[in-house]
């Protein structure tokens, strides 16, 4: 409670995270390959970077809100689908866990989108 | 007057110009990496260009000048949540002041601020037999659209591999078109799809009579798509791809392939065929292509006319050649290129 008698309620610590983008996606953001987003969790940093840069959600995310099968995306060099533990319906279920999401990031991250090597 | 020509491959756009149709200038590769999978200029002498990654999916870009580029940000897409997936944009084409385009996953979409917003048309796209609707080879996409210049309610649409659709009602409601068209494949409660037409053309002057390159054959409509009757005499096989009109001879062009597991030009020469009688009868108008170990085939967008008069017309291969005429297909060149698999061709007289 302040001296106005209004409650505050902390917000969640938001950080300055660098997100990394593919030199494909160059004619998308007009050749910007690097920019700084903000967020408390990998959601909110993935929100601010859509926000900023609304071309890329068709590129990244699907209809479903999921990433699309061969973008890869890793926090820290770690592969954002390995955050998010076994699936709910087991390791063969088509559901992909979104949960992993809700990562805490912190000051300094970095968000690194590269596309999968499928294939020869 | 010079052409300028859009060569869309898998790898990137092209500009392929020329001041003279004799000496040709090739430029690019532009969206290096994209596929370029359509392209259309609109009334202004602006551009909008369809690509797409089979990673990061379709895009749409406009461009003033053909120089500088910028993606829409409210591109043509299915809503949260859905089922269908946005792949790829098969074909734009512009129609009293509405740009349309034509999508895999098979749908429509338009737009009317020079494409930097789209809407979906529901009438189509949530078609009572949609969940008969399958794909063929190239996958489930709209990839054609004519209209009737004399009647704004009317335009048909060509899906792969559910058949020709009617509106005439602006876009409201649509209605199968494809009686005497066979099968390609036999939907157990829509009987009126399942045929996968793979190219349409439309005579300027009767937009009822419409021409249709389909899976099973070459069809013509002399009734807006109410009955389709076999037009083959000439052809020593009626599979291929693309077809294509001239308007002032009204000559038609197509390209035949071996069907339809090989999907070859037949025999390894690679070969067009004019009809110059509204598509009574087929010639071969193949003379200067390449004759032997020709085993590029043609896609249904990479083939184009230039309206000019004699008209020029123009075959892109899936090997990465460009093949061009200036005299309606009587004698052809090959320009000395080796481009990516070409997926799209457009021409315009600049």
């Amino acid at each position: 409670m302040d001296s106005s008698g209004v409650a505050r309620v902390a917000e969640p610590p938001r950080s300055a995270v660098t997100v990394f983008l593919p030199s494909l996606l160059g004619p998308v953001t007009g050749g910007v390959r690097e920019l700084t987003v903000c967020g408390g969790s990998l959601r909110e940093v993935f929100a601010d970077l859509i926000e900023r840069e609304p071309r890329l959600r068709r590129h990244f995310f699907n209809e479903a809100g999921d990433l699309r099968r061969h973008v890869l995306c890793f926090h820290n060099g770690t592969n954002t689908r390995w955050l998010a533990g076994p699936s709910p319906g087991g390791v063969d279920s088509p559901v992909e866990r979104t949960d992993g999401w809700d990562t805490p990031v912190g000051e300094g991250d970095t968000i690194l989108f590269m596309q999968a090597v499928s294939g020869g | 007057m010079g052409v300028r020509l859009l060569v869309g491959t898998a790898k990137g756009g092209f500009w392929v110009t020329s001041d003279d149709r004799r000496g040709w200038n090739v430029a690019g590769p532009f969206f290096k990496g994209w596929k370029v999978t359509a392209g259309l200029r609109l009334r202004d002498g602006s551009f909008v260009a369809a690509v797409a990654s089979d990673i990061y999916g379709p895009a749409i870009f406009l461009s003033p000048d053909g120089d500088e580029w910028e993606q829409v940000a409210d591109g043509p897409a299915y809503p949260d949540g859905d089922d269908r997936r946005l792949r790829q944009i098969w074909t734009l084409r512009e129609n009293r002041g509405k740009v349309y385009a034509g999508v895999q996953d098979a749908g429509v979409f338009t737009s009317g601020d020079g494409g930097r917003s789209w809407q979906p048309v529901p009438g189509l796209n949530e078609h009572e037999t949609r969940a008969g609707w399958m794909p063929g080879a190239g996958g489930l996409c709209c990839h054609a659209f004519l209209f009737d210049h004399g009647n704004p309610d009317r335009m048909w649409c060509g899906i792969s591999a559910v058949g020709v659709f009617r509106t005439d009602d602006g876009g409201t409601s649509w209605i199968p078109k494809n009686r005497g068209v066979y099968w390609a494949h036999e939907d157990e409660e829509f009987k009126e799809i399942g045929h996968c037409v793979h190219g349409l053309a439309q005579d300027p002057g009767d937009p009822r009579r419409i021409y249709r390159q389909d899976h099973s054959g070459m069809y013509r409509s002399r009734d807006g798509g109410e009955s389709w009757e076999k037009n083959e005499r000439g052809l020593a096989t009626a599979f291929g791809f693309p077809i294509v009109l001239d308007r002032a001879s009204r000559y038609l062009f197509a390209v035949p392939l071996e069907a339809d597991q090989y999907r070859l030009p037949v025999g390894g020469a690679l070969q067009v065929v004019r009809s110059t009688d509204g598509g009574d009868s087929w010639h071969s108008a193949s003379q200067g292509l390449p004759a032997e170990h020709a085993y590029g085939g043609v896609l249904r967008g990479a083939m184009a006319v230039d309206d000019l008069e004699p008209g020029g017309v123009y075959v892109g291969t899936t090997s990465g050649t460009l093949h061009m005429s200036r005299d309606l297909g009587d004698r052809w060149t090959n320009l000395a290129v080796s481009l990516p698999r070409i997926l799209h061709l457009s021409a315009w007289v600049e």
